[in-house]
């Protein structure tokens, strides 16, 4: 009874869970280079006890006890960032860059080196080319500056032009897996801590400028997700509520005295 | 649940600023010399609940942990300053830009910059905008002036009906290093700002700041079809985010069932 009651509760508060990460995906649809994450679930065994008990031991060689079964708990096991590309929005605006294909620009903030895939950049009063943010966007391994009233012209490689003069190519990077980064907010990824990994360069990314890349969260996929965890969640009260019952009519039947 | 409550709550007020933006666009799709805002969002902070690499029961490594992201919220709404369209008007105090720089105007003392060059004459022959703010430098058209010529290059000539010159000055044009740093004060006109930089004098025709077009003035930059897309846009996504709501609240009233 109490197991019955405890896989329920799982069940549901992974449900729960499940929710919250699709409301966030849901709540980001129009953010600028968002990916969505997915969850993925494992189920954890639990033995049966009398599993354990040495089939000889049973009474008259004959098993009272029912075949030894596995019941499954479910449980979240991690987390998993979709890195699939999302819809490229025009702008027109020079500043803005979207990446197409596997890659991501270098941000540096008083933290560290972050990756973002969100072009929206503008120049500080200094000329400095910044995120929304206002950290500076690496560029041939430093911040760059540009000139004011000069004609930018950013081609598919990365390469930044003023005026015809080449100013420096972005830092474009990739790796080998990128599950190794973790989201940080505000649009940003890094390295997850202790992890090693080395950058790559991002051969196969090509910058379109002009472009900003929409977030690659399907909405049906997402509501279908939010439909089925909804489902699921009230299935899992009715176990809960069926092992209630079960355990009152244990009590009043079986334990009545006749 | 909780979280997905607030989760989707922060959704909701996001594509609420979204639709804002958006219909104070829609607004002034007519309006002279207007640019476009636009809104950006980042995501919020994350929630991790297990942290990668740790070990588990089985004594595996996880190889990317659990994080919960928290919404969404508005990073920035920034102008856009794409050049409008050119509608000729053969007025020929309607000046239009082609290129980045900016009018000088005097508003009570203080420079301001605009790009809608709609401008007039006051009673005394000042060229001022159309609310009454003087174009800097200051210039004060002669009374037998029958005829106003200015260049693409911004001078600005007042002739007589012979076609003699009697008084002429020289426009400026001002650019900005960072033109989405800068203030917008409503009736078309910019003050500069720590984030936009000091204004940058040119002289039109040089360094890009743009050359002036007499007889043309520039509408906004708002894309009709853009916007409407924006609008729709955004209306499902605050639609999906309030559905997120309910779910949750649904999953929250299951939840509170458990118990009868």
């Amino acid at each position: 009874m109490q197991t019955s009651m405890y896989n329920a509760l799982f069940g549901a508060l992974t449900q729960e869970h499940r929710l919250a990460n699709t409301a966030n995906n849901l709540a980001n649809v129009n953010t600028t280079g968002y990916k969505r994450e997915t969850m993925a679930f494992r189920d954890v065994f639990i033995r049966f006890g009398h599993g354990m008990l040495d089939p000889i031991s049973a009474i008259n060689e004959k098993s009272l006890l029912p075949v030894p079964d596995d019941l499954a708990q479910n449980r979240i096991a991690l987390t998993h960032i979709d890195f699939a590309q999302g819809s490229a929005k025009e702008t027109g605006n020079p500043l803005d860059v979207a990446l197409q294909g596997e890659g991501f620009f270098k941000v540096r903030t008083l933290e560290g080196d972050f990756y973002t895939r969100n072009g929206n950049f503008r120049l500080t009063p200094g000329g400095e080319l910044v995120t929304g943010q206002g950290f500076p966007v690496l560029v041939d391994g430093g911040p760059v500056n540009l000139e004011p009233n000069t004609r930018i012209v950013i081609g598919p490689d990365g390469a930044i032009q003023a005026n015809g003069e080449p100013v420096g190519n972005f830092d474009l990077v990739t790796f080998e897996n990128p599950q190794v980064l973790e989201k940080l907010g505000q649009n940003m990824f890094r390295l997850r801590p202790g992890v090693q990994a080395a950058e790559l360069p991002a051969d196969n990314a090509t910058v379109l400028q002009g472009y900003l890349e929409g977030a690659n969260v399907e909405v049906v996929r997402e509501m279908v997700n939010m439909i089925e965890a909804q489902r699921s969640f009230e299935a899992y009260q009715k176990v809960m509520h069926t092992a209630q019952e079960a355990d009152q009519k244990v009590i009043r039947e079986v334990a009545s005295p006749r | 649940m909780m979280r997905s409550l607030w989760t989707a709550a922060s959704g909701m007020q996001a594509m609420q600023m979204n639709i804002d933006v958006t219909s104070n666009n829609l607004a002034n799709v007519s309006t002279t010399g207007f640019k476009k805002s636009r809104a950006e969002f980042e995501d919020l902070m994350y929630q991790t609940m297990k942290i990668a690499g740790a070990a588990n029961a089985a004594g595996d490594r996880i190889p990317t942990g659990l994080q919960v992201g928290m919404g969404v919220r508005p990073v920035t709404v920034h102008k856009e300053f794409t050049t409008g369209s050119f509608q000729n008007t053969g007025n020929p105090l309607d000046l239009a830009i082609e290129g980045d720089g900016f009018f000088q105007v005097d508003v009570n003392g203080d420079f301001a910059y605009t790009r809608a060059g709609a401008f007039k004459l006051t009673n005394e022959g000042q060229v001022v905008t159309a609310n009454g703010y003087a174009l800097q430098p200051e210039f004060i058209v002669p009374q037998e002036t029958q005829n106003i010529v200015v260049t693409e290059n911004g001078r600005i000539v007042a002739m007589d009906k012979f076609g003699e010159e009697l008084a002429g000055a020289d426009i400026p044009l001002f650019t900005f290093v960072n033109p989405p740093g800068l203030n917008s004060i409503g009736r078309n006109m910019f003050l500069p700002t720590e984030a936009s930089g000091d204004p940058i004098e040119g002289v039109p025709g040089e360094e890009n700041v743009g050359t002036i077009a007499q007889g043309f003035l520039e509408g906004s930059n708002v894309d009709m079809v853009e916007e409407m897309v924006r609008l729709i846009t955004g209306q499902r996504a605050y639609e999906i985010n309030s559905k997120a709501i309910q779910t949750s609240d649904q999953m929250l009233q299951t939840a509170t069932q458990l118990k009868r």
